[in-house]
């Protein structure tokens, strides 16, 4: 039901038409809008019509008197609460009572006054007013507090299912943490599983490898065993049957002698089998070694050709042999070279009759590589291309029934081109059926044993750190007689990143080393005026130049001869302590041995030197000599050796030029002890001593430059790393 | 007569070898073993002594040494016999004071000529 927005609507119900008029007045005055009623069942129909907000209500009426109809206005429930104020002239207690009873507001006695009508009216209507706005309040917040309720509600709702889903979440995640903490317990478990497993495979490993050492091993031994057992039998067939052809000889047996001829022969051809195959088995197990050495190429020329002349004057052949000019000295496998160049020249002889062959050896630059070229060239059967094709295959002739007609094993060629290969060279062939065959091999001047990786370090100065106060490059101080030697190595070490300085005197290369306090010196032996010994014993006896190193080296340039000596360091004799000690000390933190080798023939101070030593915490091996140091050094590997120059048997030189040229020992530094006073007797010795090296181990001179290289290389790291070993500390 | 002092274990060797020698006109002393050669260098100082290096008792490299140390011995020239079977053979017996050195199967007439360039009066 809509409340009326007709601000305050009264209703006045009354019989007395009057009364109705006056009230009407007083009230439309009033501003209130009015409806009027005669009697209780007029008022009760409007009522249904119109709700008022007040009803002014006479008691006497007609009909139904002012008590019912407000009891029946009271008791619908669409009018109950109407503000009913009752009229009339009986204003006893008993009637008011009555009146509030049945839920009437308030009472008016007639006569009224006006004012007192207006005054309850609007009383009332406020009151009404107040009630209603109650009403009104007190609903919404019944309204508000149903909606607060239902929101705590869902509050209370959703806060249990959130602790239900904490509570599920927090044991699904204490399932996940113990499974985990599972899983961890295992990968514990596995890691050390896998531990023992690795340390297990590691043993099995370290023993495999122990295994197949032992047995590479066993098959050298084997190699070795088996080239003594087959030898040894062999020779004695060879030698009797020699010595029995004497014998004959002697005795005037002549026709004992080609019967013995023949097993003397087929002796010598199963040695040469036995050697062949032993060589290429020893070739294919890997255990051929290269075992490189200097060697005049001339001379081994001049050696093969004699030992095989014989076998190329038996087919009435000739050899001619033509050598380059330029050809010196080569560092390879002596034998290797040699068996390879016999093996080529044999067969040549065997497969040419009364025809020609001719030796070629020359020079040849290969990719900027000096290599040596040997031409072997006969006029003897040749080959076609198939045979030339199975040529270097192990156990196939060109032609199998060629070695029963000519000879030989079969193995020769495999075994030179392995040989060859081996040093880094190789071998062809180019031959004419009827016409000849051509063999050429060529073999580095300068052969590297890849498989030791000692490659030849070639000296870059730029490597090297520059000396950090001056920031200059490696300055090297040159001091020879000849301005010839001045250029070529001004040239080389310039190439190589040096600064180099020259002098030409002893006197003015003492000056020089104090003023420019080079990095290290290379210092000519034999000199007019003030010698090399002299210049160095001046150099060592000077503070400022004392630790400079110097290489003592000496070059023909005419004859392309030249010779280092390979020490490291010099010491001058009388002995100073003090200087001895830092040698020592140089070499403690370089080198991983504590042994040093002592060769001094002199028995005095052989003994005081190794005292100091051995105070000073060294191991010493002591020897008297030369020989009898490189015998000790069969056995031993000291990490430095004191040397004597002057000593008999075998002297500071020659054991210097020994080590440098075995491989095991050539990295062994070596201080020479000298002299201070060096009387002119020793002098000549010396000077002999050194051509006499000279001539055995003299160099192609790039082969001396790259000694030289090494050992400036050598002496200026050691400084380095002495430099840099002080500056950490 | 110049003498030569064989050390060598190999009994054909052995055999072969001072039977040629003595054909050439030399005097030839035989020793088994190490040890025995150099107590025969010692006692009989011969002219030249060949070697073998693989010898039983005392190998050939401890005899040239031994035999190099005694100021007795130590003039007479060494020839080692090696059998070439390893490389570096030629320098050990070198190292090991020997003065040549020849490779088996010895060639005789290569041996012989060896022999003369110490004992050139032969």
């Amino acid at each position: 039901m809509t409340e009326n927005d007709n601000s305050h609507s009264i209703l006045i119900v009354d019989d007395n038409h009057n009364n109705l008029e006056v009230l009407s007045e007083t009230l439309t005055r009033a501003g209130f809008q009015i409806s009027v009623a005669i009697d209780g069942e007029n008022a009760l129909e409007q009522i249904q019509y119109y709700k008022p907000e007040l009803i002014l209500l006479d008691v006497m009426m007609p009909g139904i008197d002012g008590y019912q109809t407000c009891q029946r206005i009271k008791s619908n429930p669409d009018t109950f609460d109407i503000p009913i104020i009752f009229m009339t002239a009986l204003s006893d207690t008993e009637h008011k009572v009555r009146g509030f009873a049945l839920g009437a507001v308030d009472y008016i006695t007639k006569p009224f006054q006006r004012e007192e009508v207006l005054a309850r009216v609007r009383v009332q209507l406020q009151l009404r007013n107040l009630a209603r706005t109650l009403e009104g309040q007190n609903r919404m917040l019944k309204k508000e507090i149903l909606q607060r309720e239902r929101v705590e509600s869902s509050l209370t709702k959703l806060n249990q299912e959130l602790e239900k889903r904490v509570e599920e979440r927090t044991q699904k995640l204490s399932r996940t943490l113990k499974t985990l903490r599972q899983a961890q317990v295992e990968l514990v478990q596995q890691k050390k599983d896998l531990e023992i497993r690795v340390r297990e495979r590691t043993a099995e490993l370290a023993k495999s490898m122990a295994d197949a050492e032992k047995a590479n091993q066993a098959k050298s031994q084997f190699l070795a065993n088996m080239s003594h057992e087959l030898r040894t039998p062999m020779n004695a067939i060879i030698g009797y049957s020699e010595m029995l052809m004497e014998e004959a000889e002697d005795v005037g047996q002549d026709d004992f002698i080609p019967d013995l001829n023949k097993i003397h022969g087929a002796g010598k051809h199963l040695l040469n089998l036995i050697n062949d195959i032993l060589d290429l088995s020893k070739i294919e197990a890997g255990r051929m070694e290269l075992y490189l050495e200097n060697f005049n190429i001339k001379s081994l020329i001049g050696e093969t050709v004699s030992t095989i002349r014989p076998l190329i004057e038996k087919n009435q052949n000739t050899l001619e042999t033509n050598l380059a000019d330029n050809l010196d000295v080569m560092h390879a496998d002596l034998t290797k070279v040699r068996q390879s160049l016999f093996n080529l020249l044999s067969n040549a002889s065997k497969f040419t009759k009364k025809g020609k062959i001719i030796l070629d050896v020359s020079s040849q630059a290969i990719d900027k590589r000096q290599f040596v070229v040997f031409r072997v060239k006969d006029t003897g059967i040749g080959m076609n291309p198939e045979q030339m094709g199975k040529l270097f295959q192990a156990f196939t002739q060109a032609d199998a029934s060629t070695t029963r007609k000519y000879g030989g094993t079969g193995l020769g060629l495999a075994i030179t081109k392995k040989f060859c290969q081996m040093m880094g060279g190789d071998i062809k062939v180019e031959s004419e059926p009827g016409i000849g065959s051509t063999f050429i091999i060529h073999l580095p001047v300068q052969v590297i044993d890849s498989s030791k990786e000692k490659s030849s370090k070639s000296l870059d100065a730029t490597k090297l750190k520059t000396d950090s106060k001056s920031g200059k490059k490696n300055t090297i101080l040159v001091i020879d007689d000849d301005p010839t030697i001045h250029d070529l190595l001004r040239r080389f070490l310039g190439k190589k990143g040096f600064e180099v300085k020259t002098a030409k005197t002893g006197a003015e290369g003492v000056r020089l080393a104090k003023t420019l306090q080079p990095e290290a010196i290379t210092l000519d032996v034999m000199m007019p005026g003030m010698d090399g010994w002299s210049v160095l014993t001046s150099l060592k006896a000077h503070p400022q130049t004392a630790d400079i190193p110097v290489i003592m080296m000496t070059m023909v340039d005419d004859q392309n001869l030249g010779y280092a000596l390979g020490a490291t360091e010099y010491l001058l004799k009388p002995i100073d302590g003090k200087k001895l000690e830092t040698i020592l000390d140089r070499f403690k933190t370089t080198s991983k041995s504590n042994s040093i080798m002592v060769v001094e023939d002199d028995p005095g101070i052989r003994e005081m030197l190794c005292r100091q030593l051995k105070a000073e915490q060294w191991k010493v091996i002591e020897a008297e000599n030369g020989k009898e140091a490189l015998l000790k050094l069969q056995s031993c590997s000291p990490g430095l050796i004191l040397s004597d120059l002057m000593m008999p048997e075998m002297d500071g030189f020659e054991l210097v030029h020994r080590l440098k040229q075995d491989q095991r020992l050539c990295s062994i530094p070596v201080v020479i002890l000298t002299a201070k006073t060096i009387t002119t007797q020793d002098r000549q010795k010396m000077h002999g001593r050194v051509s006499k090296i000279f001539e055995k181990g003299s160099y192609q001179r790039s082969i001396l430059f790259d000694e030289v290289n090494n050992l400036l290389e050598e002496a200026i790291s050691r400084k380095q790393e002495r430099a840099d070993s002080i500056a950490a500390t | 007569m110049l003498t030569i002092l064989l050390v060598e274990d190999n009994e054909m060797n052995r055999d072969m070898l001072s039977r040629r020698l003595k054909r050439r006109g030399y005097e030839v002393l035989i020793a088994v073993n190490g040890a025995e050669g150099v107590k025969m260098a010692n006692s009989s100082t011969p002219d030249l002594i060949l070697m073998d290096m693989s010898l039983p008792v005392m190998d050939g490299w401890e005899a040239t040494k031994n035999i190099k140390a005694d100021p007795t011995t130590k003039s007479i020239p060494v020839i080692a016999l090696t059998a070439h079977a390893m490389s570096g053979d030629r320098e050990k017996a070198l190292q090991a004071g020997c003065d040549d050195y020849d490779t088996k199967p010895i060639e005789l007439s290569r041996l012989l000529t060896k022999i003369k360039t110490f004992l050139p009066d032969s």
